[in-house]
Parts: structure tokens; sequence; C-alpha cells
């Protein structure tokens, strides 16, 4: 199994490359396009209660895609729906990721991705909701992100300040607080609420270079009022 | 792997920030570490420091110095690495290891009751959105000025009748603006606003009731009537449903909670949208039988005012029942204006309290209109 990103940047899209057997999952209506080897399905992942928990609880649609090469080897392009960057993190089985919620985009059918809840107070505070997904096991995943997507790698113990509508994902061995913005450092009007969220090191850190909700509302004053 | 070997994650390597896998032996004097990538680094136990870290809270955290000279920092999450460093590990890290696992059950019972009592609370805000959702939406429609309550009430009349002919002529029109001419005196005063009846060239046995004072009547009711006081009795019946906005809390009810606030909030344009999308389906809109026991009890009291037979009404209801099963057009009127049993008894008990006295009738051969409508139909 092969993941690569086609067309880095705005309009990124992955091509996944599967031998017969292989598998992967991919965020549903995804699918751009593919060899005739493959066979999508829907598949409900981690059972029905798992599914509905994660649909409920983060947003994320009910079915996962499945791609299967069932006839023989094959390859599948996949896309996710707003304008972004796509990149690649590898599950060796020691590590874990943490994914906001609408970043993940496909992932070996063996990386598992489930809702977590992160507490009560720093879902409140974060803006990302109660709940994240978690993703564990072995093997590639690809995250997606509005804008362009950068990484920082924080060794132990070192510290960064990210506004909190900007994180895509971070790897589990990396913590979080929730804080009020300095005066003058974040602008209240990028992040909504004045909060950013303080990173602490060791481990990789992603974030996007846009923010949906502040781009929600530079679209919107271009939209009439209706009626 | 060999006993007391565990997976982890492993920091302070060449790049800070870059981790890579490994397998720990936790032996007596030292930990072995062997990287996915083969290298191997022994650290003295005596360097070592023992935590728990991780976004979770609940990885383990071995953190010494090689005796290469690197710092290392492992993230693990294989609890049995506590238990076996609790028993078997240097003396040392024995009292720590416990304390981490006691650490661990409570970060675990901490997060599934939090988790549980934020779902308690989840379930209960529901519960009061969904006994308080009545109340807003009796605010909400209270909100609705009477002109776009009316300019709804068009979009409703113009998806309902958009493929049909509309009436303006001919012994059905005549029929019905009869009875309706015979109604409205008898409307008291002081709504606001224009009634306005249309009749439809249709099948449908029914009659509606849309926002802003229109009602909405299909020939096919006026085929299934017996006498002209029974459809007085229905369009009674349907002017009370206008009069007390119920097609309006209906639409709202059905648009739901964003809809509801949108337009407590001011911004009637939510609305809008809601029943240019949902128009058509006004016909599929069923009132509580709260709302339909107010509406004939109301009926009643203006077809009285009207000088009309109100006891003539429940005929249709009852007719229509008996025959029910086997007239699918006919289920539109029965499924949206539930409880015809209790409305009977409901409407006889009114009857009873009724004075006696001799009501004027309408004066349309019922019989004969039928007969000329079935007629005009075979002659198309
Ligand atoms: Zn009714």
């Amino acid at each position: 199994m092969k993941f690569e990103i086609i067309q880095p940047g705005s309009y990124a899209m992955i091509k996944v490359t599967l031998a017969r057997g292989e598998a992967i999952k991919a965020e549903s209506g995804a699918m751009v396009a593919m060899h005739p080897n493959l066979d999508v399905e829907g598949k409900v992942d981690g059972g029905m209660f798992g599914a509905l928990k994660r649909a409920v609880l983060t947003g994320e649609s009910l079915f996962f895609q499945t791609l299967k090469a069932s006839r023989g080897d094959g390859e599948v392009y996949i896309a996710p729906a707003v304008p972004g960057d796509v990149t690649i993190l590898e599950l060796n089985g020691a590590n874990h990721f943490f994914l906001q919620k609408q970043s993940f985009l496909a992932s070996d059918d063996a990386v598992s991705i489930e809702a977590v809840s992160q507490g009560f107070f720093k879902g409140l505070l974060s803006g990302e909701g109660m709940f994240i997904q978690k993703a564990t096991g072995k093997g590639t995943l690809a995250i997606s992100s509005f804008g362009s997507i950068y990484k920082i790698s924080l060794a132990p113990g070192q510290q960064y300040i990210v506004d909190n509508s900007h994180l895509v994902a971070w790897a589990g061995t990396v913590t979080y607080d929730v804080q009020k913005a300095s005066s003058g450092w974040f602008s209240s009007v990028t992040s909504g609420e004045g909060l950013v969220c303080k990173v602490n090191g060791p481990g990789d850190v992603w974030f996007q270079s846009r923010n949906p909700g502040a781009f929600g509302s530079w679209i919107r004053q271009f939209i009439p009022a209706k009626g | 792997m060999p006993a007391g070997t565990f997976r982890g994650d492993v920091f302070g390597l060449g790049d800070p920030g870059q981790s890579c896998p490994g397998s720990l032996e936790a032996a007596y004097e030292e930990f072995r570490l062997r990287l996915d990538d083969g290298r191997q680094l022994v650290l003295p136990t005596d360097r070592i420091k023992l935590s728990r870290g991780g976004f979770d809270g609940l990885h383990i955290i071995v953190e010494g110095q090689a005796e290469t000279g690197e710092n290392l920092y492992i993230s693990l999450q294989d609890e049995l690495l506590l238990d076996h460093l609790s028993h078997l590990g240097p003396a040392g890290l024995r009292e720590t290891a416990r304390q981490l696992q006691q650490q661990g059950r409570s970060t675990r019972t901490w997060a599934t009751l939090s988790l549980t009592v934020f779902l308690a609370l989840l379930a209960l805000a529901g519960f009061g959105l969904w006994l308080g959702f009545g109340w807003l939406v009796e605010r909400a429609v209270g909100m609705v000025p009477p002109s776009v309550e009316k300019s709804l009430g068009q979009i409703v009349v113009e998806a309902v009748a958009s493929d049909k002919k509309k009436l303006t002529q001919g012994p059905a029109f005549e029929a019905a603006m009869k009875i309706w001419n015979r109604l409205l005196p008898a409307v008291p005063a002081g709504h606001p606003y224009t009634l306005q009846l249309h009749v439809i060239d249709d099948p449908m046995v029914n009659a509606l009731a849309a926002p802003g004072g229109q009602i909405i009547l299909f020939t096919g009711l006026m085929k299934e009537v017996a006498s002209a006081e029974e459809l007085a009795g229905i369009l009674a019946h349907e002017l009370q449903h206008v009069l007390k906005k119920h097609p309006l809390k209906g639409i709202m009810q059905k648009a739901g909670l964003a809809v509801v606030l949108g337009t407590l909030f001011g911004d009637a344009g939510a609305l809008t949208v809601v029943i240019r999308e949902y128009g058509g389906k006004l016909a599929e809109l069923s009132y509580s039988r709260d709302q339909e026991r107010e509406a004939d009890r109301l009926a009643v009291e203006l077809l009285v005012r009207a000088n009309i037979d109100p006891t003539r009404f429940p005929e249709f209801f009852r007719r229509l029942q008996s025959k029910g099963g086997n007239l699918p057009a006919a289920l539109a009127i029965l499924s949206t204006h539930p409880g015809h049993e209790e409305r009977e008894q409901a409407l006889q008990a009114q009857f009873r309290l009724l004075p006696a006295t001799t009501y004027e009738p309408i004066g349309i051969d019922w019989a004969g209109l039928k007969a000329a409508l079935t007629g005009a139909e075979q002659g198309r």
C-alpha cells in the first residue's frame, strides 16, 4: 500500500496504490476516481455504536467508505471536500494521533479511528468540541486541512501557542492547555473567543493556514440577506 | 519479546520532536532500549524518572540519560510496565510505579465520571428543550407580523395549487362562495387577516388552512359532502385553524429549533426559506388533538352565529370514516385532523347545550350540484 500526495497545495489530492486484497477506509464521499479492480463499500466502522458515537459526538459522517482491491492491484484518488492541503502520517504501533473533527481523510483499513472525550472544560474552551478523534494502530493515515498545513516538532517540555481554530492534529504525546490570549497576540476576530491553545511537547503538531469559521463569516458578507 | 519488554515511542534522538518506535526491556540494574531502526541504548536505572503524561494523561513517561549521553523521553502505554516495576523493578522506582498505577486508576475513573455527567446533562438539556419547545413556538408565532404571514400563506397556496386549476367560476366555485359568504359576516372582527377562499379543481378530499387567512378547498371534498351545511362546518373549522394561527405553529414545529430561534431573534427570512421548501407539504401537516378540539368548538359557535345548522358538520367525518379504509384520497383529511371519535363526543356534548332553534338553510341543492360536477367531469 502506497500513499502519495498529488498536487500538494490548496487543491491537494492523494493517490493510494493498493495490492490485491488490501483495503483503505476514507471519509464518505471523498473518492474521486479509482481502478475498476477496486470495490467501494459503506462500512460502519467500529460497530454501530462506535459509528453512532463518532457521528453524534464529532459530527463526522456515520459511514466510512471502504475501498478494497478485490480483483487485483489498483489505485484510488481521494480528495477532501474543502480546499486545502493533505498530509500523511505514519502510525507505527507505538504512537497515536488526535485529530480535530473533520481532519480525517483516509487511512489503512488497519488504522482505527474512534471518538474520545477530551474532557468537559477543554472541549468547551478549545472550540474543538467535547470529542475529538483518536487514530491508533499501525499503518498510514492521511489528514486534510483548510488552507495549507504546517507541522512543528516539539522537543520534550517545549511549548508553543496555536490559535485553537487552526489546530488540525497532534501526536498523542502532546498535551495542551486552553488559555486566554494575551492582548495583542492573537486577534479575537480570528479566534472568535480570544482563546488559544498552549501545546506542550514532545511530539508533532499540525496546524492549518486558514480558519474555517472566519472564512465562513467572510463569505457571509457577500450573500444578500433573504426576504 | 522477552518478559519485561514494552513497546514505546522514543524522543531525544537527533531532531527534537522526532520520535522512533522501539522496545524497552526493564531489567533490575538498567533499562535496555532496542529501537526499530536497529540502534540500541542503555539507561542506568539510577538516572530514571517515571511520570504520567500524554494527551489523555495515561501515558507512562520514562525519562533518563543513556550511557552514551542522550537525554531520552520514552512514552509507553502498556500498564503492565508499572505492574512489572512495582514488583520486580529497582527499589527506587517501585514506590513511584505504585503511585502512578493509583494515579492512572483515578484519571480513568474521573474521565468515565465526567463523560457520564456530560451525557446526563446533554440528555437533561434535550429533555428541557423538548418541554420548552412548544412554549418557544407560541412566542415565535406571536413575533411574525401579519404581512409576513400573509406572504407566507401566498407561497403555500402557490405551492399546493401550482399545477392545478384554481376555479373562479362555475357551479362548484359558486356553491363554495355562497357558503363562504354566509360564514364571513359571523367571523368576529379584530383579526389582522384578509380571509380568502381558494377553490381548486382536484380530486383530493381535503380542505387546508394556510397562514395569513388563506383557506384552500379541493373540489374532491365537495363531491364527498352530502349537504351545504356539512361543507360550511368544515370551512368554519378551517377558518378557526387560520384565526388561531395553527398552520404557522405547525410549520414552525416541523421546521425545528433553528427557525423558531431565528424568528424570535427577528429573522423571518429563515421561516420563508422553510416554507418555500416545504409549502407543498402543508397538505400533510397534522394538527394536535387540542388544536382540533379548539377549532371544532369555535367552529360550532361561528356556525350558530351565521345561523347555519351546526349538527350536520360531524356527519361528514362519520360517513367518511365508515368507508375510509377503501378511499385513499379521503384518508388525507382524516389523517390531518386526528381523533374523530373524541371530537364527535365533544361536539355532541356541545350540541346538547345549544338552545333549540331552527336554522336558516343555506339553500343549495347539493345532490344536483354533485350530479352536475360528476357530469361535467364525464363530459370532458
Ligand atoms: Zn382541523
